[in-house]
């Protein structure tokens, strides 16, 4: 197991290098200045020119990017054009607001659409297979930011139980769990959808199974069968994608801030691809691949404790 | 799942906490800012939110009244030498920054100083480097010299961002934490930052002026205008600077609130770039002109937040001529047609003219976002060319690619707004009119224009300088450089509750503010 995870982490380094890679070309070949963003429209060319001298930016691209990659290996992620804080500052203090934001919404995502997409499947074609079929076909259609509205406006405008945005505090708070729910729901309401049809035509699929066939044959109760033998096996497809689930709500939260004035990594980013402040995206855009690099390590691993006969020598 | 759960909880537990997100009990105010500030360091705040939060902490040594007079404020006054070169500020005594050091003239040296060196890379090194030489005369008293006499001084540098004096003890003892905590002298001194989620500021006890209304000031950045307005409607905040047209309407009809509206000094036109086909003729920029009808595109699309401009100069500058002193262009295809006829543009395929083969064919460049209804306002202007013959297509870019086009000139047609913090009216023909103008991007040149507005610098009578930009306005428009659109205004809602607020085109004011 060490050694398939040892290859899993050196697998990651050309992947995570890729990204960084990514982030340094697209933003410097797109056009805009960011000496120029920084000295204002009113500036002088001489000025921008200092101004790009002193952040290195009058180097060749291959000097810059070699730059950076010998500062990545010593920890340092650089400084902020716009603001000059170290990268790693700024981001430490963002990410995790981004992330507590996409795990909470990823766990509400997993609880419903797997209620939901069992539900669905052990009592196909009636009501409640209607009903969840419908409520993921609303899920997934709904954009992000229209969902959050809606949310805002009847959980606050209407019925005042919720403040409209901001983070309350801690999640453990009662204040922390209400400014929490409606961003969660909004962002998580697209994944809740895909996993419940996922969990739907996975189990219905299980369900077919001779085993299951002998399992019921044997007298085992209903109940039993679901939850013994048919649920883990459904599982595994479900493990696959909540694990790329939550690169897509990391990467999803940005509108999901926006709207909810949430005071994670979005609005930074945003802010920082519009003032092509380098720096700051590269290190976004790493610390995120690293994020997604890791959850899909571990959703490897999780497969053997869903599923038994999958070994990893 | 249980581990997501640990995971989440464990994380949950890590996070910093605080006080509630909704306005709090007691006489906060809370006030919705377009987007978190980023660093207070004077010269170089740049964008809107920080500068608009700098204003609470940080003074400069004059300030704007409300009608948009220069009157006194770290200086308690001024006088200009007999050569017109040197202004000499007598500066208040007294005054104590928020961390006790005290204000007098070295601080002031140092601060203008620190804004000209070069290895400080401040953007404001350029629009400063007028001044000759900075010196203070003695405790109280500073001095400076410029290259050349300057009637617009002090609005060219000494209300700008770059001229906010903050407390030097403060940049010698914080080092790298200087941008981040601003100590200045104003009315509020800085409480707390919380990235992306508030900043507080604090009543000064101890500030010279009349004392400050609010105990604090919570300022919260919320960047979706919706958002603001359910924020507003529901008492999480108590003032917002953005809305949507619809919102604005409903909420001036809706006694809670009260939206404040004034015409601001921001003009938005259509830059026609000279240097090539097909606005490289007088008359197919002035064809243009003609064809829009700009009052019904201003009226449809941003009625209530904008009125029709005829001039790049503000209508709020006491420098704008009387209407019908100058030529303008009033709608009339007819005439558009005529003079594209004029130019050789003759009938082609499609409705579009051509000439030797060549269809009447241009790219407008609009950004989207950065302007009130901007991409909006550029597809019905192209709309309407093409019902005199013009191929017009809007390429929408977002603002940093926009600027690094039209910077480079690289444009057929752009609309574009310029924005300053006053009506001076150098302010705005002299970027975009003269021949080195730092906005005038097509590179127009006219050395009638260039020497009217070099002598409008010079002229210290006001009367003279009213005839002289007079004069650089019917040039500009009789060349059509721009096609004017409109002034936006600036635009606040806030509950009605909230009172002692100021809010003019040249000042937004807290100070004496209190809720109801």
């Amino acid at each position: 197991m060490w050694r398939y995870v040892l290859r899993k982490l050196v697998a990651a380094i050309p992947v995570l290098l890729g990204a960084t890679l990514l982030a340094f070309l697209i933003l410097r070949l797109s056009p805009g200045d960011p000496a120029r963003l920084i000295a204002g429209e009113q500036a002088s060319e001489e000025d921008v020119q200092v101004i790009r001298h002193t952040l290195g930016l009058d180097r060749p691209f291959a000097v810059q990017y070699a730059r950076f990659l010998a500062d990545l290996l010593r920890g340092d992620l650089g400084r902020s054009i716009r603001t000059g804080r170290p990268v790693r500052e700024e981001i430490e203090s963002r990410f995790p607001y981004t992330f507590e934001l996409a795990l909470t919404s990823l766990v509400l995502s997993v609880g419903v659409g797997v209620i939901a997409g069992v539900a669905a499947a052990v009592r196909p074609n009636t009501v409640y297979d209607y009903g969840a079929t419908l409520g993921a076909l609303a899920g997934i259609s709904t954009p992000t930011f229209w969902l959050g509205l809606l949310l805002m406006l009847a959980f606050s405008y209407y019925l005042g139980w919720l403040p409209a945005s901001g983070r309350g505090g801690p999640l453990w708070t009662l204040d922390g769990m209400r400014s929490m729910a409606m961003p969660a729901v909004a962002l998580g309401a697209p994944s809740a959808a895909i996993i419940a049809r996922l969990m739907r035509s996975s189990l219905l699929e299980v369900l077919r199974q001779d085993y299951i066939r002998t399992a019921r044959a044997k007298g085992l109760i209903h109940r039993i069968v679901i939850a013994r033998h048919a649920l883990r096996n459904a599982l595994i497809p479900v493990v696959t994608v909540v694990g790329l689930r939550l690169g897509g709500l990391l990467g999803g939260a940005v509108i999901t801030e926006q709207v909810f004035a949430w005071p994670g990594i979005g609005a930074l980013i945003v802010t920082a691809i519009a003032t092509r402040d380098y720096p700051i995206v590269q290190g976004a855009m790493l610390t995120t691949a690293l994020v997604f690099a890791t959850v899909n390590l571990a959703v490897d691993l999780l497969y053997a404790l869903v599923d038994p006969r999958i070994r990893y020598d | 799942m249980r581990i997501l759960v640990a995971g989440l909880i464990g994380l949950s537990l890590a996070l910093p906490g605080g006080p509630a997100f909704s306005a709090p009990a007691g006489q906060d105010l809370v006030i919705a800012n377009e987007a978190d500030v980023t660093l207070f360091d004077p010269i170089r705040i740049q964008e809107a939110p920080t500068s608009f939060v700098a204003g609470f902490v940080y003074e400069q040594l004059v300030q704007r009244t409300n009608d948009g007079k220069v009157a006194p404020a770290l200086a308690e006054s001024w006088k200009l030498s007999p050569d017109r070169r040197t202004w000499t500020f007598s500066l208040r005594k007294g005054v104590k920054f928020h961390d006790g050091s005290e204000f007098d003239a070295s601080v002031v040296e140092w601060a203008f100083k620190r804004a000209l060196d070069p290895m400080e890379a401040s953007q404001f090194r350029g629009q400063f480097s007028v001044i000759q030489k900075i010196a203070a005369v003695d405790k109280y008293t500073i001095a400076f010299t410029l290259k050349e006499p300057n009637v617009a001084f002090l609005d060219y540098v000494m209300l700008t961002n770059g001229a906010y004096i903050p407390s030097r003890r403060a940049f010698e003892t914080l080092g790298r934490d200087f941008p981040f905590k601003p100590i200045g002298t104003g009315p509020f001194r800085w409480g707390q930052w919380v990235q992306g989620q508030r900043v507080v500021l604090e009543r000064n006890p101890s500030y010279w002026g009349p004392a400050p209304k609010p105990d604090r000031i919570v300022i919260r950045p919320i960047t979706d205008p919706n958002t603001g307005v359910i924020e507003l409607e529901t008492g999480g905040v108590h003032y917002i600077m953005r809305a949507n047209r619809d919102d604005l309407t409903r909420l001036a009809k809706d006694k809670r609130f009260v939206v404040y509206r004034v015409p601001t000094y921001r003009v938005r036109y259509v830059s026609l770039n000279g240097s090539h086909p097909p606005f490289d003729d007088a008359r197919v920029r002035q064809a243009a002109a003609f064809a829009l009808d700009v009052p019904q595109i201003v009226n449809s699309l941003a009625g209530g937040m904008a009125v029709p401009a005829d001039t790049i100069l503000p209508l709020e500058s006491p420098f704008h001529p009387a209407r019908g002193s100058y030529p303008t262009y009033a709608t009339n295809p007819g005439r558009a047609r005529e003079l594209l006829g004029q130019a050789g543009w003759t009938p082609g395929g499609g409705g579009v003219l051509q000439k030797s083969g060549q269809p009447l064919r241009f790219v407008l460049h609009s950004p989207d976002g950065r302007y009130f209804m901007d991409k909006e306002m550029s597809e019905a202007i192209c709309n309407r060319l093409h019902a005199v013959g013009f191929e017009c297509r809007v390429k929408v870019m977002e603002w940093a690619a926009f600027l690094a086009e039209t910077r480079a000139a690289k444009f057929d047609a752009a609309f574009a707004g310029w924005n300053q913090s006053s009506a001076e009216p150098s302010l705005f023909l002299d970027p975009l009119a003269e021949t080195q103008g730092r906005a005038n991007y097509a590179r127009h040149s006219d050395p009638a224009i260039d020497a009217v507005l070099s002598e409008g610098l010079i002229a210290f009578s006001e009367g003279r300088r009213k005839l002289l930009y007079a004069k650089a306005i019917t040039l500009v428009n009789q060349h059509a450089w721009y096609i004017p659109i409109d002034n936006e205004f600036k635009v606040a809602i806030a509950t009605a509750r909230l009172q002692g607020y100021i809010h003019t085109a040249a000042r937004t004011d807290f100070t004496h503010a209190w809720l109801k």
